[in-house]
């Protein structure tokens, strides 16, 4: 699936800049920012996917940014990132729960990722947050005491780490 | 001494072995360990430099916690490190890596939490010391670079261990 649609891309001269693509269940999902060639429309390229799209049961939707659309060059020196791992017993309202409290402390989600790990009859529920915050606010110290509460709540582990590493 | 520049991915020099060193009265080999302190200084939250990335292909390295954002509560201060070999290590930890030579990107990486290492220092003097925690952390990554590898070579998984820097340097 991923070659015959980047084949497509390469025929007609797109270029892929981020990408993610992952299965999540049965299903295999891909996101792509691209840059078109001048001669080609979104529109254009959405028909020349049509085929492919028909052929492999493809559900296809292309979508025109404009250059602010694209967080690019991580100049922001306004920002901070920093990780959150979560790891515990699946049960219902983790990601809720662990979501709106970061909502609540201004962080903003920009990638999250979850999977079900550990057999059937003992699933162990497993999160990686990154999140965006204002680079004056002490994460540890801002994020810490409510984390520890959703540990006990959620009865899970969550580990924050910031991304604010040295130079080596 | 001059403040050198530093190569960045995806220059082929950064893959290269580096070779030992063997005269250390040479002046050229000082001038050098003296230009790679003062590199190391002049770089905001710098804690190592190794030769390698400075496009000297050689088993140098110097390193000091003290200059990084959070210092550890214990470490050796500043050190230069010459034909180094670690010759124990124990325990292994994660933890969150940048690179001068991989600006954009910050990763997990497992270490050694404490390292043994033997090397020379600036007068050709053999030296040993242990290293824990991020100062053991610190020397893996440089001595990494001597054999020409970097942090991304020990990243598990690109999902959960890759980050795209959100301060660019």
């Amino acid at each position: 699936m991923v070659a015959r649609t980047t084949q497509v891309l390469f025929e007609t001269g797109c270029n892929i800049a981020d990408s993610s693509m992952t299965r999540l269940g049965g299903e295999f999902t891909v996101m792509l920012i691209l840059q078109l060639p001048p001669a080609l429309t979104p529109t254009a390229l959405s028909q020349r996917f049509q085929p492919l799209a028909e052929h492999m049961e493809l559900h296809i939707q292309v979508q025109p940014l404009s250059a602010g659309d694209r967080p690019t060059a991580t100049q922001n020196n306004t920002l901070q990132s920093a990780t959150l791992s979560l790891l515990g017993a699946d049960q219902p309202g983790i990601v809720y729960r662990v979501t709106q409290f970061l909502a609540d402390q201004h962080c903003n989600i920009v990638d999250l990722y979850t999977r079900v790990l550990g057999s059937a009859h003992q699933p162990i529920y497993s999160m990686v947050i990154e999140v965006e915050a204002p680079a004056h606010i002490d994460l540890q110290q801002q994020l810490q005491p409510g984390l520890t509460q959703l540990e006990t709540l959620l009865h899970v582990e969550i580990h924050l780490r910031l991304a604010d590493s040295a130079l080596m | 001494m001059a403040i050198l520049d530093i190569l960045t991915y995806p220059d082929d020099r950064l893959r290269e072995h580096a070779e030992e060193i063997e005269d250390f009265s040479d002046p050229a080999l000082q001038c050098l360990i003296d230009d790679l302190l003062e590199t190391m200084a002049s770089l905001p939250a710098c804690v190592g430099v190794a030769a390698p990335q400075t496009g000297r292909s050689l088993r140098l390295l110097v390193m000091d916690c003290g200059n990084g954002r959070k210092p550890p509560a214990h470490h050796h201060g500043q050190l230069v490190v010459i034909n180094p070999d670690i010759l124990h290590w124990s325990g292994t930890d994660i933890g969150r890596e940048g690179c001068l030579s991989l600006p954009d990107y910050t990763g997990n990486v497992v270490r050694a939490q404490t390292v043994r290492v033997t090397f020379q220092d600036r007068q050709g003097v053999a030296q040993t010391l242990e290293l824990t925690g991020y100062e053991a952390r610190v020397m893996q990554h440089e001595i990494d670079h001597l054999d020409g590898r970097l942090f991304t070579d020990r990243i598990v998984s690109r999902k959960t261990d890759l980050f795209q820097r959100k301060n660019r340097l």
